[in-house]
């Protein structure tokens, strides 16, 4: 048998089963408006994936420089100047730089004419060329040996080099393709070799740490976006003596004040009264006069209140900035300019809660006007600096900045509003490398 | 209409007529589960718009396992729930005692009645025995699956069915009282 309480559920839900209402047209209208914001993702972010692309192309860029000045060297003309004294051959070898026209002689060996072969090591750090050793090779005609093609006046001779190592530069031999037959100089010949020099570019890198308080620019009713203090560590590379991209890490820790609204009955204390609980009577000088025996009574009542309470929401989060400058000297100061895009990712919040002073409360309804923030905001900075010099290597730094943020801060809707903030960052810097 | 594997590929790869076609089909069915749950016809009219959002933001994450529609009902059930977990955290209290009242009525009075009348006097319910109420009684829940969902624990579930149930017979009794006058 079947029990009242579950014959009742039956018939509820059979009722129900069949209960099929048309919805309003307007909630399919704000489905669709929904997903179609979704399909626009790109279209509405355009500038974010315009920003993407940029970081994009300054990592790579800064990634391609770094590679190409380490691995790839420059090419420079050397000069050689052989001589011939006495029927021995000695090889005077001059190193011109053409980019500083700084010159080196030196005489790096007296050989027989049946020794013709040399190899003199050249360190290219210092453009002392040194003599390492001489040793005999029987070269035949059109083999390589990583060979230096002579630029000027002898196109029939090679150098055959080897590069040892990054830093140095050993010519194994001196001959003629022509003839297979080792080199003989005619005199004050000048001719060129290409030669791959390990010399650096101009590119180089520089560390900052910062520390940083930004002033907020956006006022708004109910919330007051308080001050963010920022300490953090950016990397700039150098591409050449001007320009740099930077990117980095700041930690961040910012904070909203506002308010909230909270409804709530507390058991209030309204007054209190003298209760009389007996009555005696005694006789004074004839006069019967009563004595009121009273205690003092507490009224206490439900009241429903509302109040308004301050809350501070703050948070930390980590800012990510990618930016791309313009550097340049004066005198004992540099000064410079940069742009780009930062993300900024929430790494922790501490969320106010509402309070009401008092023991016994019962709240009813609590409206907590602030807002809370997006786990993820997305900026433009603008600024500049200028360093002061301490050293070759360091220098102070004093960095204003204006920061606009593309998105409002908050997820809520009803607060859909764009804001910005001026930074000023005090920094250490330090270059690293020669 | 026939939802199939085909189907619901043209959903998870955001066809739009297949998801005009799958509201037109299913909206009139979750929407009687809305306003069920709902305070008033606005909260279910948002109710059904947020869930059917959602199912079309995770339908990716439908298996295959069980029926189509099931899941979507579950996605409408806990998006309804979602929507006045806000409620009860500005305190709406849950009291332990458990009522025990025979939940008596004439079933004649209900199968009487308008889906309308039916959907006002659930409606008039305080939000926590309205939803403990639907998810056992219509939607078939258990008091343990009830807790596990509502964060509440069996025995409250319990109470808050009995709860539920003596108002609804109350309201009940009213209108047979009512109609026998009248």
């Amino acid at each position: 048998m079947i029990k009242p309480d579950q014959h009742i559920n039956n018939i509820l839900r059979q009722k129900f089963q069949n209960f099929e209402p048309e919805p309003p047209g307007h909630v399919w209208a704000n489905i669709e408006k929904t997903l179609d914001a979704e399909k626009s993702f790109l279209v509405r972010n355009i500038i974010y994936v315009a920003a993407g692309i940029l970081v994009i192309i300054l990592l790579s860029a800064g990634y391609f420089s770094f590679y190409s000045t380490s691995n790839t060297m420059e090419t420079e003309q050397f000069y050689l100047v052989m001589e011939k004294q006495n029927n021995i051959e000695t090889t005077k070898v001059v190193i011109e730089e053409e980019q500083n026209d700084k010159s080196t002689v030196t005489d790096i060996e007296t050989i027989s004419e049946d020794k013709l072969l040399v190899e003199p090591v050249i360190t290219a750090e210092n453009n002392e060329i040194i003599v390492s050793e001489t040793q005999e090779k029987e070269i035949s005609e059109g083999e390589n040996l990583n060979m230096f093609t002579l630029k000027k006046g002898f196109n029939e001779t090679a150098v055959n080099a080897n590069i040892d190592n990054m830093n140095k530069l050993s010519i194994t031999s001196i001959y003629s393709l022509s003839y297979g037959q080792p080199y003989s100089s005619k005199g004050d010949d000048i001719f060129a070799v290409s030669k791959d020099n390990n010399k650096t570019n101009s590119g180089h890198w520089e560390n900052t740490f910062f520390i940083s308080p930004e002033f907020s620019l956006t006022n708004h009713d109910s919330i007051t976006i308080l001050n963010s203090y920022s300490i953090g560590m950016e990397a700039s590379r150098y591409f050449n003596d001007n320009w740099f991209v930077r990117f980095g890490i700041n930690a961040s820790y910012t904070g909203d004040r506002g308010f909230a609204k909270i409804d709530y009955i507390s058991n209030d204390l309204m007054g209190t009264y003298d209760d009389v609980y007996d009555v005696s009577f005694d006789t004074i000088n004839g006069i019967i006069t009563p004595y009121y025996h009273t205690k003092s009574v507490e009224v206490w009542d439900s009241i429903r209140h509302i109040s308004v309470s301050e809350v501070t929401n703050r948070y930390l989060f980590a800012q990510v900035p990618v930016l791309l400058g313009y550097k340049n000297s004066i005198g004992q100061f540099n000064w410079y300019v940069y742009s780009g895009p930062a993300i900024g990712f929430q790494i922790a919040k501490w969320i106010d809660e509402p309070s009401v002073d008092g023991k016994e409360i019962e709240i009813l309804d609590l409206n907590n006007k602030l807002p809370i923030r997006s786990t993820i905001n997305y900026q433009l900075w603008i600024g500049g600096g200028i360093e002061y010099k301490l050293g070759q290597k360091s220098s102070l730094v004093i960095e204003p900045s204006y920061r606009y943020y593309f998105q409002s801060l908050y997820s809520d809707a009803d607060y859909k509003f764009n804001t910005s903030g001026f930074a000023l960052r005090f920094g250490f810097n330090y270059k690293l490398g020669h | 209409m026939k939802i199939d594997t085909a189907f619901i590929t043209r959903l998870q790869n955001k066809d739009r007529k297949a998801q005009v076609a799958f509201y037109k089909f299913l909206s009139p069915k979750m929407y009687g589960i809305c306003l069920r749950f709902a305070n008033s016809r606005d909260d279910a009219n948002d109710i059904l718009q947020e869930g059917f959002i959602r199912v079309f933001q995770h339908i990716n994450k439908f298996r295959g396992e069980g029926s189509f529609e099931g899941w979507v009902r579950r996605t409408i059930v806990n998006t309804a729930i979602n929507y006045y977990k806000k409620e009860k955290k500005r305190g709406y209290k849950v009291e332990l005692d458990y009522i025990k009242k025979k939940y008596i009525s004439d079933e004649s009075v209900i199968e009487k009645m308008s889906f309308k009348e039916l959907i006002k006097i659930i409606r008039e319910l305080p939000t926590g025995y309205r939803t403990v109420f639907n998810l056992n009684v219509i939607e078939g829940y258990t008091h343990k699956e009830i807790g596990a969902i509502l964060g509440i624990s069996e025995n409250t579930s319990k109470s808050q069915l009995s709860r539920a149930k003596s108002a609804l017979q109350k309201k009940l009794h009213e209108i047979k009282t009512k109609e026998n006058i009248d």
